[in-house]
């Protein structure tokens, strides 16, 4: 129960604010009469997947000498098309536009059957090794069917999965470890999480200019910055960072404008970050370890955020 | 907290309850304008992201002005120095939290948290400078300055989050006395009933029912821990307790079945709680727990092989999710019970999260460089959310 929002429906139907049609259902819930679950059952079901994806990676792994490949492979791509199937006759048909899914949990059996896929081809590859020694191709495969399933079923979790599958076949993981790894330094990594950036905002703007799939649109711009700035980073906390620092920033205060522009927070947040992270590397570099540039620095930032929020809000 | 701020942040709170019911199409735009002219937001207020982004950057520039003023005091051991910048970010976040124009904006939780944690140091550091210099007793006496002024900062500044560190810092301080395990029971069962009344009680501002949520959570973990059978073979509560007054004796054959017992019935409990009062942090908290003790199970019964026992809980959550979803539906108004599966009014949105979420858990290992190698015969690796492995 909420007792400050019961109290204002109060008020505010007393003072014709609300009607009583509509004031009647906001009070129920507000008073917990009638309480979602929603959010509890989606997570029940992202858990499941987990488990039986976990489940399907350790039996690859206990299992694969004694049942034999073939068996294996056969039985994961049994178990993928199943899911496929149930996703194909439960979700709505082809649309470039939103579709809404009248089944709850049609859209995480489409991610599990797409994951079972993705893990049946890694491990063909292994066991057969068709693509020899152009293995990391069996990514783009996996990229190109969660790209097709994801427009197909209109699922914004699956089209994410195709692109990090992308920017991993180009040798770019999209986790904390890209950050971390050493990997992550080599120039040609870097040079690629700037192209899959650039491709992926690409396609965002692509997808809305032309009207198709334009609430995609997030997903492509938010994975290509992360990618972009990720890669100017690298260089610029690489011992060439006087070569990439400026780049950074340029792309960081092109974002910045934008996004203010388009009230793009999370973007916003995006290129003010790593335009943060990169000063106080260059500063690092310039001057040393100086505790008081990093202060005066961070409180700067602080001061921009808080003023950018405000002009937002003064132009709504 | 000040009458001012308690007031603003009610406001707050039927503002973000407007603009959910005008997402959810309840109400048109115009109502929702009457509704933001009734209750008109005096203190500027940041989206949640970037007060955690405020939050970070606002820390950094804290500890960045605060590493100087503890190297000007001489060791790091100083205890004045630290109490001295420990006052000064308290003063910050009392003049931060004055102003209307940027109180709200999560510098004045990055000022306050540093400040207690500064003071806490503070306390611990003048008790190993004492002349005995036990570093036991500054533990035990930094859980206690962790616990009071987590306490006093949430109720005086009103950070909802504090409710809860408070509470773990309290447990770890019962924990450090002998018979530890019995006061976690005993205060995780008064928490707990002073939490259940308290959450709802229209005196008490949002932030301080948050707070009093989160206790309830802290209390239920705690009290869970306390009579869980892994946790009671291990002695994990008894561990955090000073050396020597850990409890040497094995635990009694009667206090086994008792822990085994409660180990199941315990999160059953909270489950059934959680649907007759329809309180779904309640409810969550007895399905985490149901879901530690069947690893608890799992631990000490090997009825299978690690991947059937995932294949078939995966399996089993999966259609008794559906099950719930499927008998929501079909009930008479999409309702049962009190409980629906329609998202009502919540602005709990999930479509961004979902995304992220199979990004964090799915997203495959990068494919190495051609000169790193190229292919590698005899092994790769395959899967995600932690069932990567290789072969």
């Amino acid at each position: 129960m909420n007792p400050d929002v019961v109290e204002a429906i109060g008020r505010l139907r007393q003072a014709r604010v609300l009607t009583d049609e509509q004031a009647a259902p906001l009070a129920r819930a507000a008073r917990g009469e009638l309480v979602s679950i929603e959010l509890e059952l989606r997570v029940l079901l992202y858990t499941g997947v987990l488990l039986v994806t976990t489940a399907v990676g350790l039996f690859l792994k206990e299992n694969h000498e004694r049942i034999g490949p073939a068996a294996i492979a056969t039985l994961i791509a049994a178990a993928a098309a199943a899911c496929l199937a149930y996703a194909w006759r439960r979700l709505p048909p082809f649309s470039w536009q939103s579709t809404v899914s009248p089944h709850l949990a049609a859209d995480y059996v489409l991610l599990l059957g797409v994951l079972l896929a993705a893990a049946d081809l890694a491990y063909a590859e292994t066991q057969f090794r068709v693509l020899g020694p152009r293995w990391p191709y069996h990514l783009l495969v996996v990229a190109v069917l969660a790209v097709a399933a994801a427009y197909r079923f209109d699922s914004r979790a699956v089209l994410s999965l195709g692109l990090t599958s992308f920017a991993a076949w180009r040798g770019v993981a999209v986790s904390l470890s890209f950050a971390s790894s050493g990997a992550a330094s080599e120039p040609a990594v870097r040079w690629n999480a700037l192209a899959c950036g650039v491709v992926f905002v690409g396609a965002g703007i692509l997808s809305v200019r032309t009207r198709r799939k334009a609430h995609f649109e997030p997903v492509y711009v938010t994975l290509g910055l992360l990618l972009a700035f990720g890669g100017f980073l690298s260089g610029v906390f690489d011992s060439s960072w006087r070569l990439w620092a400026i780049p950074l920033w340029i792309a960081a205060v092109l974002v910045i404008a934008l996004a203010y522009r388009h009230r793009r927070v999370l973007d916003f947040t995006i290129a003010v970050v790593a335009a943060y992270l990169g000063a106080l590397r260059v500063l690092g570099g310039m001057v040393g370890r100086s505790y008081f540039l990093v202060a005066v620095t961070s409180l700067a930032v602080v001061a921009f955020l808080v003023l950018a929020q405000r002009r937002v809000k003064e132009a709504r | 907290m000040t009458r001012v701020r308690a007031e603003a942040s009610r406001i707050a709170e039927v503002r973000q309850a407007a603009r959910a019911w005008h997402a959810a199409g309840a109400i048109d735009a115009p109502t929702l304008t009457s509704i933001e002219a009734a209750y008109p937001e005096e203190r500027h207020r940041l989206a949640a992201a970037w007060k955690v982004l405020v939050f970070v950057i606002v820390s950094i520039a804290a500890n960045a002005a605060a590493f100087p003023l503890v190297r000007f005091g001489g060791t790091a051991e100083n205890a004045v120095s630290w109490l001295v910048i420990a006052a000064i970010l308290a003063a910050v976040t009392e003049a931060l939290l004055r102003s209307r124009r940027i109180g709200e904006n999560g510098s004045a939780a990055a000022t306050s948290f540093w400040a207690v944690v500064y003071a806490v140091m503070g306390s611990a550091f003048a008790l190993l400078g004492a002349p005995e210099r036990s570093s036991e007793r500054a533990a035990t006496l930094a859980l206690l300055a962790a616990a009071v002024l987590f306490s006093a900062a949430c109720w005086h500044w009103g950070f909802a989050a504090y409710g809860a560190f408070a509470a773990i810092a309290f447990f770890f301080l019962f924990a450090r006395f002998p018979g530890g395990r019995l006061w976690w029971i005993l205060a995780g069962v008064l928490l707990i009933a002073a939490a259940a009344r308290q959450i709802e009680r229209a005196a008490l501002a949002p932030p301080l029912r948050r707070a009093w949520a989160g206790v309830l959570a802290v209390a239920a973990v705690a009290l869970y821990a306390a009579f869980n059978r892994f946790c009671l073979d291990r002695r994990l509560i008894e561990s955090v307790a000073s050396p020597g007054s850990a409890a040497a004796t094995a635990p009694s054959a009667v206090t086994l079945l008792v822990s085994s017992l409660a180990t199941a019935a315990l999160p059953l409990l909270f489950i059934a709680w959680g649907l007759h009062e329809r309180r779904t942090l309640v409810l969550d908290l007895g399905v985490v727990l149901g879901a530690l003790s069947l690893v608890t199970l799992r631990y000490y019964v090997h009825l299978a092989p690690l991947w059937v026992v995932l294949l078939a809980a995966g399996a089993v959550v999966i259609l008794a999710a559906l099950a719930l979803n499927r008998r929501l539906r079909r009930a008479p108004g999409g309702e049962w019970a009190g409980f629906t599966a329609r998202p009502l009014f919540s602005r709990r949105s999930v479509a961004g999260l979902q995304a992220a979420a199979v990004v964090a858990a799915f997203a495959p290992d990068a494919a190495p460089g051609p000169d790193r190698g190229g292919f590698t015969p005899g092994g790769g690796r395959f899967g995600g959310g932690g069932a990567t492995g290789s072969f």
